[in-house]
């Protein structure tokens, strides 16, 4: 039996001491709310706390068990969500003043798939404003702050989400990712992030920052629970058979991705990721080398992609409501609308034959390897990195490794390397094959205790 | 005589948006729309030197099952 408090425990640990009898929902829900109250104004995590409708919910599921009922696996289990997804009856701000008006009608698909399942939503998390950034500094209700240091960035845009899971308001939390905006703030604050292969968890009722790129997905503690919630959110099957699919870690084939995913890293992530692929190997696992063509056109062709798909949604709103967006972000957006129809098309080709090129690299493997981000948590406030003794623009930097396959549409999930005490996270990424996103958790499951140095423990 | 039809190059482009800009009273769009120009030219690049492939030829938005 786990000696941790409750707000540390995985969902899967929670639901099983739920069914067990040796808690209860309104426990759980209201150790997280405890959470909030203490941490909240560290971390500026919460945009929305739904703290009455979390507890009466957990009351409702409590006296549901008593009666032998179970809505499913997450029966009782407090979660988080990134505002940028509507629940009925509450504001989607997505980290927007421009938006404090709105009140949702109905939940999004995704979110109410995991209240049919019996999760509590504790509340609603900060993010960059629309999802439009990779540090969550521009938000219009203030910036998420890291859970370890707190004059550095969480990672964004789902930093919120990433903080609140950190310091236990809330066992897991559900964000986007259109660029990294699950795996960036999962690496940099030492979590799990899964964005799975596009289109496979639904988009509606989530505001859109680019519709053909965003994905919805889990931040958790383990990968056992980005599992979990993955099951829930596309209704697909992960770990029905396991332990008996699990492949063995001397059986997998891994392709660590060099070139352009190596170029430009910080000497503390080249040495963590370096340490990992080393961990794998000495476990049995094949790595290979592999090398990615036509690296030099990933950033330039998400550049039409995102900004001509966000002009789209965001012209109307910036015409009205213009002055209520933060200054960065609108100015972004308003670059945006200046990107032609053609260089969109152009790009939308260039994206195609990214597809087919990782395809190509994965299909005899059973997954890719890389960073997940180059450095460690930045600085807020600060519009650049040293890599080398070089400035590096920090948008720039943190979307390079994850955006790739937002374009190519592959499952990736983060896991944390293991660090030295004290030191700050970092992430290594593990990718897929397009359609095998449950695959790749199996995988990345096996691969876990190595990667996080947690091998040979309990 | 026909005149020629300027062509719409990626200088024609910026100069028609910074022009837009200024006219909309956002002058600070203008180094952003200068610093969008290399990727967009990487863009056309890549675009008019990528094969002829049937593969490339529909860039399919569509979820495959």
């Amino acid at each position: 039996m786990t000696t941790h408090a409750s707000h540390e425990w995985t969902v899967a640990a929670a639901a099983r001491h739920l069914a067990q009898g040796d808690t209860t929902a309104e426990a759980l829900t209201t150790a997280c709310l405890e959470r909030i109250a203490h941490h909240n104004d560290d971390v500026n995590a919460f945009i929305a706390v739904m703290g009455n409708d979390a507890l009466a919910r957990a009351r409702a599921l409590d006296a549901a068990r008593a009666t032998g009922a179970r809505l499913g696996p997450l029966h009782g289990v407090p979660l988080s969500v990134k505002d940028l997804f509507d629940i009925a009856r509450w504001p989607t701000t997505a980290g927007s003043r421009s938006r404090r008006d709105h009140v949702a009608t109905t939940t999004a698909p995704a979110i109410e798939r995991l209240i049919e399942a019996g999760a509590v939503i504790v509340g609603k998390c900060n993010l960059h404003e629309f999802a439009f950034g990779t540090t969550n500094e521009d938000s219009g209700f203030g910036p998420s702050r890291h859970p370890q240091d707190a004059t550095r960035s969480p990672g964004g845009s789902s930093g919120g989400s990433a903080a609140a899971v950190v310091r236990g308001m809330g066992l897991a939390s559900i964000g986007t990712d259109t660029g990294g905006s699950i795996r960036i703030p999962a690496a940099i604050c030492g979590l799990v992030g899964l964005k799975p292969t596009v289109g496979e968890v639904s988009t509606d009722g989530v505001v859109p920052l680019s519709t053909t790129l965003d994905h919805v997905g889990p931040l958790a503690r383990t990968v056992e629970d980005a599992g979990l919630l993955f099951e829930i959110l596309a209704g697909a099957r992960v770990w029905d058979e396991w332990p008996r699919i699990a492949p063995r870690v001397d059986t997998l084939r891994i392709g660590r991705l060099t070139g352009y995913f190596t170029a430009l890293l910080s000497d503390e992530v080249r040495a963590r990721v370096d340490h990992a692929v080393d961990t794998l190997r000495q476990a049995g696992a094949h790595v290979e080398d592999v090398e990615l063509p036509h690296t030099d056109v990933i950033a330039p062709m998400y550049l039409p992609i995102v900004f001509g798909e966000a002009a789209a949604y965001h012209g109307p709103l910036l015409e009205t409501r213009g002055e209520d967006y933060t200054p960065a972000v609108r100015l972004r957006l308003e670059m945006s609308r200046y990107v032609l129809a053609e260089d969109y098309v152009r790009a939308l080709h260039l994206r195609r034959r990214l597809q087919l090129d990782v395809d190509r690299a994965v299909a005899p493997l059973d997954m890719l390897l890389a960073p997940t981000v180059p450095v460690t948590a930045p600085r807020l406030g600060e519009p650049s990195v040293d890599i080398g003794g070089r400035a590096e623009p920090v948008r720039a930097v943190t979307l390079r490794l994850t955006q790739p396959f937002n374009l190519s549409g592959h499952p990736a999930v983060t896991l944390p390397c293991r660090v030295a005490t004290g030191g700050l996270p970092v992430g290594v990424q593990l990718i897929g094959h397009r359609h095998g996103t449950a695959r790749l958790l199996q995988c990345a499951r096996v691969c876990e205790p190595w990667v996080t140095g947690t091998h040979g423990r309990d | 005589m026909t005149v020629p039809t300027p062509a719409l190059t990626l200088d024609a482009w910026l100069q028609m948006a910074v022009h837009s800009a200024r006219a909309r009273q956002l002058p600070e769009l203008e180094p952003l729309l200068i610093g969008l120009v290399p990727a967009l030219r990487t863009v056309r690049d890549a675009y008019a030197t990528m094969p002829a492939s049937a593969e490339h030829a529909t860039p399919t938005l569509r979820v495959e099952p």
